[in-house]
């Protein structure tokens, strides 16, 4: 009491730090309160890493951090030695008990210019309140301790609390703990009916129909509620709304976004991923292995599950890109950078990419540490990979089949050809013989003894042959050629292209003793020159000789070549319909090696080579060596997910209360750093994270357990001015916070009133332009994205072009991890519920299906419906007052011939509770 | 905390609840939050006294030739087919051969004698409000990092817009219109990025008038979006409206985000009476539209586009972009003549020449220039030397050199800033990146380029970055 006594009223920012509140002012933790009128809870003594570490973190890091290059005096304020120690200027910074002889007390409560810190231009001043804390902190023996995100993750016991019969679940004794040690009560338990329309928009994104919401009214069983859960995180739904609060982690995008906006055909693989991933239940372990390193697990997985690993790693390969970066180093560097924004921030809740250029200013991350991590990246290569799935290999078991037995076929009648047909009048060639070419003759290896033409690397290969033709007529035109691979080619007669599927066949070998005549195809020529092109790209088959036979008509030759002739046609319409394998936005190993420090993050200023590696300062008991030849992401993902590393469980037990609570217990999800906030309940977060790796990494277990306590079962419909008092924010759940619906669930809960909700799963990618979109362009998109009946996780996010539908409503940036959603309120939303066609079709469509099922007849009996079904409740007396006055009034303003239309009003009153608080908020 | 800063938290506290497009109108309703002493027209928030108080971007895309527009170099022309007697960057986009000399006469303007080609016709009779600065220079040479770069500060990133930060820094003049106001805008390079709010609070956003789109909507379709309605007269949508209040006061919970929420219904109707008066030409005089050029058919559409600029400044619109991004036949991007250099900027120049002229004059007679600040420019120059390829001949991007201009708000008139090297390639006096260009603006709107930053990702972010000079030559 004393301290806070001490410090000035102006100094609102410092007060906050005694009473727990965020150091560092950040728009999402400066709700609305008047921190002055607070009563301050009993302080034992100051906790320098809630109370010291910020501000020194603010005021002095900068200058006397981690960060070498601009490290002042040689003196870290961070780091307990350097700043007890005498520095560079010959005192200590801080003397333990005695503020007088601290100088950074002296330097920090000067008024001269040339000594205070920090420093005039720093533009920023410690005010008398923060000076009183750090001389507090210093005559208390200026303890050190590491920030709280890097110390074990510890297995806290219950604490006990005054009342018993309140906790469903044991994190509901860690709330309750919090309550009792403010003086706070919590609020009553919710209805049934709130509470069901809760759990199934937090679990599934959908509110429950209104005979769901009937049954579990009527249903008195104690596990009443256990069932509804159950239920919820068995269905397929689930997956969509989970795997959707993912994907904003893992800043979900088909396409670049950036500069051009090339679209990403293949990234709703990695979509269909995750919600799969969510649906099937699997571990975080195994979900966090799969993303970063599925490609280099061991082989020992059903088919399937192959797949699903590649396509996992697409988490690595959907970030935005530059893709017309003209220089290529850079555009790596970029790429790379991306990659460790996002995994330090979705899987660790560290900002890593800002030591790129510098090391951490604020964190415990050196330079180092970015390159050890960007060698591993610099040591992958993103690509589209075939995914041989079951259906691709069904069909082209097919195709195979198919084309074996027409080149059975063939074969026969090629075999009958041959015997029938006589050398008689053939015109022979040499290959090699060329007129014109850029091929490569080989008389020595595969053309020993007889000399063939084949393409010197890949290049668009060609020969061409001028031939004199005497008599005219048809002719048959044979290669002779030697093929283990199909490298098929096109064969041209005086520039007309006349066989697109030339020596495609194979013959068993590259060598002299594979060769074989194969016959290409009927000719039709006049007497004279022509000139005969042979063609393949990029490669070509091992050419030997070229024949021209004349074929005499009507005879048996003749009759066996149309039977070849038809039976090559039918070959190449078969293989134009070659079955193409689904791809995948993928990675894979490539070009394995350490990286180079950048100077100050230039990429043309190299340093000292790092070995590639994790964060120095999350030691593990066991050492995880990355193997000379492989990049090292499997072992990242070992580390990632090592029971020891203290940031991984607390961070993924943080994004699931935020997802259910709205707000997590650290209110900056993606940044457990010195600069994010603190955990408001520290034990609670550790009982989470700790039961989370218990349960073999089981999130869905842990769901079922934080939606069946009693903290969530809290009314969000209480008032209660002492408490608003004490805890204005509600930081301590003493009830609900109600929460704005976020733009899928609007959106899908519409197609789902208006009957009209698909429940399609997997599927590609919706066709929307996503490059260079013209006015027409977009108006299509608009329109597809219009039509669409899928549910919004389904939609394409196309970077800088997401349907506005969402992107108004909030849908995030998917620049980076979002694990925090903002929720606005600008007119600009206004005006999309008010006039966006989308909303008034589904109203129009509402009504429809409500005269179809219940008639609207009787104006209570539709109210009541629509209540119900929008709303989950029905109205009570007063509500149906309003809406018969709102139909009053809408009917005077219709023209006369209007004046009878019912449908006009059922439709403006279905949109207006659309639009109202009642359905947008979840209570 | 100086007052400054808290100013600033106090302006985050009010973005979460914002329901006005400038993000201060809930004043009244949280004035019990001792925050009453903030004033919606919040230019105190100013870290002195402002020389503008808002911008008009006239953007160029594409990349507009500053040795055929403004940056005369005589050496250039002397020595037109000689090899460049230097190494080019390491970095290029495209093949490029020897020198190649503009094809148009320079001559001087107005009492400053400031350069201009002869391609230009009417914009010499304004040369004396012009500041050229001779000294932009960049590295990205492609289109899109060049373009994020000048509309955001980053090329590679996604960082909130130069108008977000302004609308952020500024605040709004006026509750029932956007801060932030882009008259259509290209969806290339960047797209909305290049007028995106990124992390700053959504309602920074500019807000496009007219389909952001390749090639980019024309005047006569620059109308915000869903401000109509097919179905509901307003009268009607009005009893909507009211509806939404009295269910509300009929609802047990106090949230004040409720309220924030029926109040941002009643602002959006409101702004559906006067965002059609502010874009509504027809009540402007026959002698304003000839200025405008808008009775030609060459220049109409540009100058509609700027007449509607001018109409949004009257209406304390902060930051206005009118994009100059369609498309050539010979051309992709508008200002890009890799090939056709001497038909595509005749073209070009003969589209925005009068109606540029006309908002000069028209603005300086309404007495708006002197605060109004006008910037004018594109991503990067193009090469001195002629770009290789067949057909008429065309340039290169070029990045390191290049120039725009500014006019009104707090610089100097008929003043050149900055020089590039005798063939205009790099620029070699008072050179003058993005970050410094950001710099000088936030400067002349009163901003302190390091002192306006936002709290992201665990670090204050700036427009400027961690770089930024002003160039204090320029100030008047």
């Amino acid at each position: 009491m004393l301290r806070a006594q001490l410090i000035s009223k102006a100094t609102a920012a410092s007060l906050w730090l005694v009473f727990g509140c965020l150091a560092t002012p950040s728009p999402a933790s400066e709700a609305p309160q008047d921190a002055v009128h607070q009563e301050p809870p009993a302080v034992a003594s100051l906790d320098f890493g809630r109370t010291i570490s910020p501000l020194i973190s603010t005021h002095c890091l900068e200058c006397h951090g981690p960060d070498a290059a601009t490290r002042e005096s040689g003196l870290r304020l961070d780091l307990e030695a350097s700043a007890k120690a005498v520095n560079d200027s010959g005192r200590k910074a801080i003397v333990p008990g005695s503020p007088k002889e601290s100088e950074l007390i002296r330097r920090i409560s000067s008024d001269d210019p040339d000594i205070v810190m920090p420093p005039p231009e720093a533009g920023r001043k410690l005010s008398p309140g923060e000076v009183s804390l750090f001389s507090d902190w210093i005559r208390e023996g200026a303890s050190y301790q590491r920030h709280w995100a890097f110390e074990p993750i510890q297995t806290p016991e219950l604490p006990a609390t005054r009342n018993d019969d309140w906790s469903q679940v044991p994190l509901d004794t860690f709330i309750l703990k919090g309550l009792e040690d403010r003086k706070l009560k919590p609020s009553a338990k919710a209805s049934k009916t709130e509470w069901i329309r809760r759990v199934y928009y937090d679990l599934i994104g959908l509110p429950p129909s209104p005979e769901a919401i009937h049954r579990f009214e009527n249903d008195e069983h104690p596990s009443a509620y256990r069932r509804v859960v159950d239920e919820l995180l068995a269905s397929p739904r689930y997956g969509e709304r989970w795997g959707r609060h993912w994907l904003d982690v893992a800043r979900y995008g088909d396409s670049n976004g950036g500069d051009e906006n090339h679209a990403y055909p293949h990234a709703y693989q990695y979509r269909n991923y995750v919600i799969s991933a969510f649906n099937r239940g699997i571990p975080y372990d195994q979900f966090i292995t799969e993303q970063l390193a599925g490609d280099l697990l061991p082989p020992n997985a059903t088919p399937d599950a192959a797949l699903n690993r590649l396509r996992a790693t697409g988490f690595l390969a959907i970030g935005t890109k530059i893709l017309a970066e003209q220089d290529p180093v850079k555009k790596q560097a970029d790429t790379v950078d991306e990659q460790i924004d996002t995994v330090s921030k979705a899987l660790l809740g560290v900002t890593v990419a800002c030591a790129r250029c510098h090391d951490h200013k604020f964190d415990p991350i050196p330079t180092r540490d970015y390159y050890a991590l960007a060698g591993i990246f610099h040591s992958t290569r993103i690509e589209n990979q075939d995914l041989e799935t079951d259906s691709f290999r069904q069909s082209n078991g097919r195709f195979q089949t198919e084309l074996s037995e027409i080149d059975e076929e063939l074969r026969v009648h090629e075999a009958s050809w041959k015997r029938a047909q006589t050398d008689e009048g053939s015109i022979r060639l040499e290959a090699e013989a060329y007129s014109r070419g850029n091929v490569q003759v080989d008389q020595n290896n595969y053309g020993k003894g007889i000399g063939i033409i084949s393409d010197p690397g890949g290049q668009s290969n060609f020969a061409e042959y001028n031939v004199e033709v005497s008599p005219p007529g048809k002719y048959a035109l044979e290669i002779r050629y030697a093929a283990a691979e199909p490298r098929p080619g096109k064969i041209s007669v005086d520039g007309k292209s006349l066989f697109e599927d030339a020596f495609s066949i194979t013959t068993g070998g590259w060598h002299p003793s594979h060769q074989a005549w194969h016959f290409q195809g009927r000719l039709d020529l006049t007497a004279g020159s022509h000139i005969l092109r042979l063609e393949s790209e990029p490669l070509m088959v091992h050419i030997d000789r070229i024949r021209l036979t004349p074929i005499p008509e009507n005879s048996q030759v003749e009759r066996t070549l149309t039977k070849l002739t038809a039976l090559r046609q039918q070959r190449q319409e078969l293989l134009d319909r070659r079955p193409k394998p689904p791809q995948a936005m993928a990675v894979h190993d490539a070009d394995v090696r350490n990286t180079k420090i950048h100077v100050r993050g230039d990429h043309n200023a190299l340093g000292e080579e790092v070995p590639r590696g994790f964060l120095s300062q999350v030691g593990l008991s066991e050492s995880l060596p990355v193997p000379e030849n492989q990049s090292g992401r499997a072992q990242l993902a070992k580390w990632v997910c090592h029971p020891e590393n203290p940031l991984t469980a607390r961070v993924i037990a943080n994004r699931l209360w935020r997802w259910h609570f709205g707000e997590g217990l650290v209110a900056s999800p993606d940044n457990f750093g010195t600069r994010g906030s603190r955990p408001t309940h520290p034990h609670l977060l550790d009982h989470l994270a700790a039961s989370l790796i218990h349960n073999g990494w089981n999130l869905k277990s842990l769901q079922r357990s934080i939606v069946l306590s009693a903290t969530y079962q809290l009314s969000s419909q209480t008032q209660n001015p002492e408490a608003e008092r004490i805890d204005p924010n509600n930081q301590y759940y003493w009830k609900r916070n109600i929460r704005r619906q976020e733009a899928e669930t609007f959106r899908d809960s519409l197609l789902l009133f208006s009957g009209r909700l698909s429940d399609e799963m997997e599927g590609g990618r919706m066709n929307v332009k996503s490059q260079d979109p013209s006015p027409e362009d977009l108006e299509k998109n608009q329109k597809l994205y219009e039509d669409s009946r899928r549910r919004s996780v389904y939609l394409p996010v196309v970077r800088s072009n997401v349907y506005d539908f969402l992107t108004l409503l909030d849908f995030p940036n998917a620049a980076s991890p979002v694990g925090s959603r903002s929720t606005t309120t600008v007119p600009t939303q206004a005006l999309l519920m008010m006039n966006h066609e989308f909303v008034r079709e589904q109203a129009t469509l509402i009504i429809d299906r409500l005269r179809n099922e219940v008639g609207l007849s009787s104006f209570e009996n539709g109210i009541q419906a629509l209540h119900k079904l929008i709303l989950s409740r029905p109205p009570a007396e007063p509500q149906l007052q309003t809406a018969r006055d709102f139909f009053k009034s809408y009917r005077s303003t219709l023209a006369e011939e209007e004046a009878g239309n019912l449908e006009s009003l059922w439709i403006a009153y279905c949109h207006t509770l659309i639009m109202s608080n009642d359905f947008s908020y979840i209570w | 905390m100086n007052r400054v800063q808290q100013a600033f938290s106090r302006r985050a506290l009010l973005n979460r609840l914002c329901t006005g497009f400038g993000g201060l109108a809930l004043n009244t309703l949280l004035h019990q939050n001792h925050l009453s002493a903030l004033s919606p027209r919040s230019t105190q928030l100013s870290h002195w006294a402002p020389r503008a108080k808002r911008v008009i971007f006239l953007f160029m895309h594409g990349g507009p030739s500053h040795i055929d527009l403004f940056d005369y170099k005589p050496r250039l022309q002397r020595d037109s087919g000689n090899p460049l007697p230097f190494n080019e960057r390491s970095v290029q986009f495209a093949a490029r051969g020897n020198l190649m000399g503009s094809p148009w006469e320079f001559r001087r303007a107005g009492a400053s004698g400031l350069w201009m080609s002869k391609l230009w016709q009417h914009l010499p009779k304004v040369a004396d409000e012009l500041c050229m600065i001779h000294s932009l220079c960049e590295t990205n040479v492609a289109h899109g990092g060049a373009c994020m770069k000048l509309h955001t500060g980053d090329e590679a990133f996604l960082r909130p817009s130069m108008g977000a930060w302004i609308s952020y820094g500024l605040g709004t003049e006026n509750q029932n219109l956007p801060s932030f106001i882009t008259i259509c805008p290209t969806s290339l390079h960047g797209g909305v990025n290049n007028f995106g709010a990124a992390f700053l609070p959504a309602n920074h956003q500019g807000v496009p008038l007219g389909t952001p789109g390749y090639p980019n909507t024309l005047a006569t379709n620059a109308r915000f979006q869903y401000m109509n309605n097919a179905h509901q007269s307003p009268a009607q949508q009005k009893l909507q409206i009211q509806l939404l209040r009295k269910m509300h006061s009929e609802q047990r919970s106090i949230d004040p985000v409720l309220e924030a929420r029926i109040r941002s219904y009643e602002l959006a109707f409101r702004m559906q009476t006067e965002a059609p008066e502010a874009t509504d030409l027809s009540k402007e005089s026959k002698a304003t539209r000839q200025l405008y050029g808008l009775d030609n058919p060459t220049t109409n559409n540009f100058g509609t586009l700027c007449l509607l600029a001018r109409r949004l400044t009257e209406r304390g619109v902060r930051f206005i972009q009118v994009s100059h991004a369609h498309t050539l036949p010979f051309n992709n991007e508008q200002w890009d003549q890799h090939s056709h250099l001497e038909k595509g900027h005749e073209i070009n120049v003969n589209q925005i020449d009068r109606p540029i002229t006309g908002l000069i004059l028209d603005l300086k007679k309404r007495g708006l220039l002197d605060e109004t600040l006008v910037l004018w420019g594109g991503e990067f120059g193009r090469t001195p030397t002629v770009q290789k390829g067949d057909g008429p001949k065309g340039r290169d991007h070029h990045p390191d050199g290049f120039t725009m201009w500014m006019a009104g708000g707090g610089v100097r008139g008929g003043f050149r800033y900055g020089q590039t090297d005798e063939y205009g390639y790099h620029a070699i006096e008072d050179r003058c990146t993005i970050h410094d260009l950001h710099a000088t603006i936030l400067h002349l709107l009163g901003l302190d380029h390091t002192r306006l930053t936002y709290p992201h990702a665990g670090r204050d972010y700036r427009l400027t970055d961690v770089s930024g000079t002003v160039a204090k030559k320029i100030l008047s």
